[in-house]
């Protein structure tokens, strides 16, 4: 139990610690949110470079290196370090004694909900499908091994050479998926000594609560009111949707959402403050997109254009037109392959798009705009979501709300639109957008940067614009 | 909890007025002049108001004449009026849609109509006590009640407890249009006990009813399962607001698309909660509008983002508490299920017990303690019982894609696990060979046999194809 308890609490720490060294202008809450995230990237990266270095994989040397690094972070601070200046709420409106009481009460609707999901996690096994078939088994077999055995796609499976040994999973594309979300299994089991397939799924309350904290924090940052922010992270956390991901856990969507989501709210906070900080996130929380799941890779790199736009607005606005005169270009002239060293063939033709590393897909349209209504506006995943998000969108666009300083933010939502468009309507995952599999998952990495936006859209504008 | 207000000074005392503000951290001065000015317009000299605070506050969100109270309550009063218009509109159409059954008395059944077996359960008043069947098996029970026209009475009204996972209960007929199939529709699970079921857009539902009763399937010994005050109604107005509300009542236990979507109703309701929810709120939103500008001569007014709050936020709590309620109907059955046991015992409980004990029984019975070569063949590429197996007979590295063997990859020592029969594969039991189409072969020895699957050993000879 002790071993669970570390294996849970030590990436927090350690992330924490770090963090509230380097940020100390920050809300609390942001640093408890954004802590967690980078302690379990930071746990990660460790077990892998363990592994590289060929040691076993054993979980008290690795928690006393992590301890240890959680130590340094409170050694050897520079003056100027304990000088910088603290954290200074903006705004404290809406203290009024409804306001008050609004605040806690939907701040003890979330424990209470948070609290039955913590039970269901205890008591439930393994339950979702891709949970068991395509992350779980890598954390077993890691755990089993103490080593990360690699696993590979069917064909180099069955070319194997006698007493070689690596696994393939029963999903032809998940033996190569990122390795992040199987090694915080791994990490919980580790931490237990033992396979209990309920249990290790243990941080996915932490993550959906890092997540309701980094919202929450980020809010505060930006100058909003504690029932504002606290608005905006009972918004995400109480969607049915989130609370499914987190309850029947397993699934890499919600590390996504929260690495991601957490990611573009830091660098919008970037662009309005510019404080370093909230850049280094960004970047970080990006690389953990890039390891939690394919489509990581795409919702990182949509972060690369709007900080573009944000130092450097009219180079790439001209960037982003010439590379559309260009693929225009290429769509005309039947397009092109070429092969890129180290990454593999890259073909953008009207017929066919091959991504190196990515994916290969036929471009065709389908029609799944039934779907997209259905999955959006009427079923219950998003509660009242997506009506919300389009009225305010439309009395946004009505209103000319979309200032220039708004520019980032809002092409990084139009491209995350522009992302499940095509997906979804232009590739062969139309069909897991009928059948319903993927719709909601891929929207999920977003929604709460979506909400976080709808926030700065309406935030009074001497509170963005203040120090 | 004051704000104060300078416009009631000259130009040079509204500085020094702020300068002593700012000394005493009464004002938080944010580099705005534009704040200042705008402040200053400001009516009043001292004047305290709900929501706000003095401290460290940026002037721009203290807005000089928040309503909160008065706008909240004009939006509570337009949901108020928008639900009214809303079920009235929805009353009316369906009373178009009644085609004349408005008058039509309802059909009860009392505890005389059921006809049972007594070993199944016994009568309680209007209606029936039945004992669960068990896993895997069924109860009939019969409604002497029939004769009517189906389409004359198309809402099932009844009480319902003790229905819990596991068990079903299905309403089953034969009418005079198919007089020798029998119709079943499934009585969904809800919160409530008072439930009512539709069977208009059942396209069974037809004709005179000639048979009808209930069909029980499923339980654990010793669960009791209540079902009385049951009544066919004609379809008017409050007999479908009633089915509306059990649709919405209806529990949606976890399942396999849980992860994928939620219906946060019954996913046959008519009428979906969400939209009825946005309907709701974006009437209450115009009529607020409305007054709004009437009031303000503005259809959003900042002052006024109180009531807007409200607009938003009580349907959000609603649909948000009806989706609290199911999942806390689900940990209850996820606790009667899991809680105390060991993770063993919670595998043998689950809903995949019978493929958990099968490759416990492999694994433990027949395959070796060292992690093996397990190429797992079935007919269907990718379904439950071979991926949910392979996750189970982990660590065993496991190849799960094929039908059929491929010889070409085989060693010496893999393990072939057969699920099911697959066409064209068999086992020559003399010679100890796998066969396949085209005359393929590979030695194997069949090492275990069960109802779900076949696992045999591979042999081959050093330096031999297979």
């Amino acid at each position: 139990m002790m071993g669970l308890l570390l294996a849970l609490c030590l990436p927090a720490v350690t992330g924490i610690a770090w963090l509230s060294r380097y940020w100390k202008n920050s809300h609390w809450s942001a640093i408890a949110g954004y802590g967690y995230l980078l302690g379990i990237l930071m746990t990660t990266v460790l077990m892998r470079l363990w592994d590289a270095l060929g040691l076993k994989l054993a979980f008290y040397p690795l928690a006393a290196i992590l301890a240890g690094i959680t130590l340094l972070a409170f050694v050897r601070r520079s003056p100027r370090e304990a000088t910088a200046p603290a954290y200074r709420p903006l705004s404290n409106s809406g203290n009024s004694l409804g306001a008050k009481l609004l605040f806690w009460l939907l701040a003890g609707l979330l424990l209470l909900q948070y609290g039955g999901i913590l039970l269901e996690i205890l008591w439930r096994p393994l339950y979702p499908w891709d949970a068991w078939m395509n992350w779980a088994p890598k954390a077993r077999v890691w755990f089993e091994f103490r080593e990360l055995v690699p696993w590979v796609d069917r064909g180099e499976w069955l070319q194997l050479a006698p007493g070689k040994l690596a696994y393939t999973l029963g999903n032809p594309k998940a033996s190569l998926y990122p390795p992040l979300v199987p090694l915080v299994q791994t990490w919980v089991a580790l931490g237990l000594g033992a396979w209990n397939d309920s249990l290790i799924n243990l941080p996915w309350l932490l993550c959906a609560a890092a997540l309701g904290l980094g919202l929450y924090g980020q809010a505060r940052n930006l100058g909003s009111p504690s029932l504002h922010a606290m608005l905006l992270s009972f918004g995400v956390l109480s969607l049915p949707y989130v609370s499914v991901h987190t309850a029947l856990a397993g699934y890499a969507d919600l590390w996504l959402s929260a690495f991601f989501s957490l990611a573009a709210i830091a660098l919008f906070l970037w662009i309005q403050k510019r404080d370093p900080v909230q850049l280094a996130l960004a970047v970080l929380l990006a690389i953990a997109c890039t390891q939690t799941k394919v489509p990581g890779i795409i919702w990182a790199a949509m972060l690369l254009p709007a900080w573009l736009l944000a130092i450097a607005p009219r180079i790439t606005i001209s960037g982003i037109a010439a590379t559309g005169a260009v693929l225009v270009y290429l769509w005309v002239s039947g397009g092109i392959s070429l092969e890129i060293p180290l990454l593999g063939k890259l073909v953008l033709t009207p017929q066919r798009i091959t991504l190196p590393g990515i994916d290969s897909f036929a471009v065709a349209y389908h029609s799944v705009w039934k779907a997209l209504w259905q999955n959006y506006l009427t079923q219950g995943s998003w509660n009242l979501f997506a009506w919300l998000f389009l009225l305010a969108l439309m009395y946004t666009v009505l209103s000319r709300r979309i200032s220039r300083r708004m520019l980032p933010a809002t092409f990084l939502v139009g491209e995350a639109f522009l992302f499940l468009f095509i997906t979804f309507f232009f590739t062969y995952h139309y069909a897991s957008a009928l059948d319903g599999t993927t719709i909601n998952r891929a929207t999920l990495h977003m929604v709460p940067m979506l909400f976080f936006y709808l926030l700065l859209l309406y935030q009074p504008k001497e509170i963005i614009t203040s120090p | 909890m004051h704000v104060i207000f300078l416009d009631h000074l000259p130009a040079a005392g509204k500085a020094a007025a702020g300068l002593i503000l700012l000394r005493n951290g009464l004002l938080r001065y944010t580099g705005k002049t534009a704040i200042f000015r705008r402040e200053a317009k400001s009516r009043g000299f001292s004047r305290s108001y709900p929501g706000t605070s003095n401290k460290n506050m940026p002037m721009d969100s203290m807005h000089p004449r928040q309503e909160p109270a008065k706008c909240a309550g004009a939006a509570l009063a337009a949901l108020v009026i928008s639900a009214v218009i809303l079920v009235s509109g929805y009353i009316l159409w369906s009373m178009n849609g009644a085609g004349g059954t408005n008058n039509l008395p309802p059909l009860e059944i009392t505890s005389n109509d059921f006809l049972f077996d007594s070993h199944t359960g016994k009568r309680i008043p209007g209606g029936l006590e039945i004992k669960a069947p068990g896993p895997n098996r069924q109860s009939i029970v019969q409604l002497s009640r029939t004769g009517f026209d189906a389409e004359q009475y198309p809402l099932l009204r009844y009480h319902i407890s003790g229905y819990k996972q596991g068990l079903s209960v299905a309403l089953f007929w034969r009418s005079s249009v198919s007089p020798k199939t029998t119709r079943f529709a499934e009585l969904p699970k809800s919160f409530l006990e008072d439930n009512s079921f539709s069977l208009e857009h059942n396209a069974w539902w037809k004709g005179t009813i000639t048979d009808l009763g209930f069909n029980i399937m499923g339980g654990r010994p010793g669960e009791r399962l209540l079902i009385r005050d049951l009544e066919f109604s004609p379809p008017g107005p409050v007999a479908r607001l009633r089915a509306v509300l059990s649709e919405w009542s209806t529990l949606e236990a976890w399942s396999m698309s849980s992860i994928n979507f939620i219906y946060n109703a019954s996913p046959s309701a008519r009428l979906s909660p969400v939209l009825a929810g946005a309907a709701w709120a974006g009437l209450a939103g115009l009529l607020y509008a409305g007054w709004n500008f009437k009031r303000y001569r503005k259809l959003l007014p900042p002052r006024c983002s109180s009531g807007l709050l409200v607009l938003i936020l009580i349907p959000w709590l609603i649909l948000y508490g009806r989706w609290q309620i199911n999942f806390w109907t689900q940990l209850d059955t996820t606790r009667q299920l899991y809680a105390g046991k060991s993770q063993e015992e919670k595998h043998q409980r689950a809903e995949d017990a019978v493929i958990y004990d099968y490759a416990q029984h492999l694994k433990q019975d027949v395959l070796p303690q060292a992690p093996a070569r397990i190429v797992i063949l079935r007919k269907a590429y990718r379904d439950y019982l071979r991926l949910k197996l392979q996750y189970y007979l982990l660590p065993h590295n496991s190849y799960n894609y094929d039908s059929l063997p491929q010889a070409a990859y085989l060693h010496d020592g893999d393990y072939l696990l057969v699920l099911g029969s697959i066409p064209g594969l068999r086992y020559d039991t003399a010679n100890k060979r796998l066969k396949w189409s085209q005359g393929r072969q590979v030695k194997a020895l069949l090492l275990d046999k069960t109802n779900l699957g076949s696992l045999y050993q591979v042999k081959i000879q050093p330096g031999k194809q297979p």
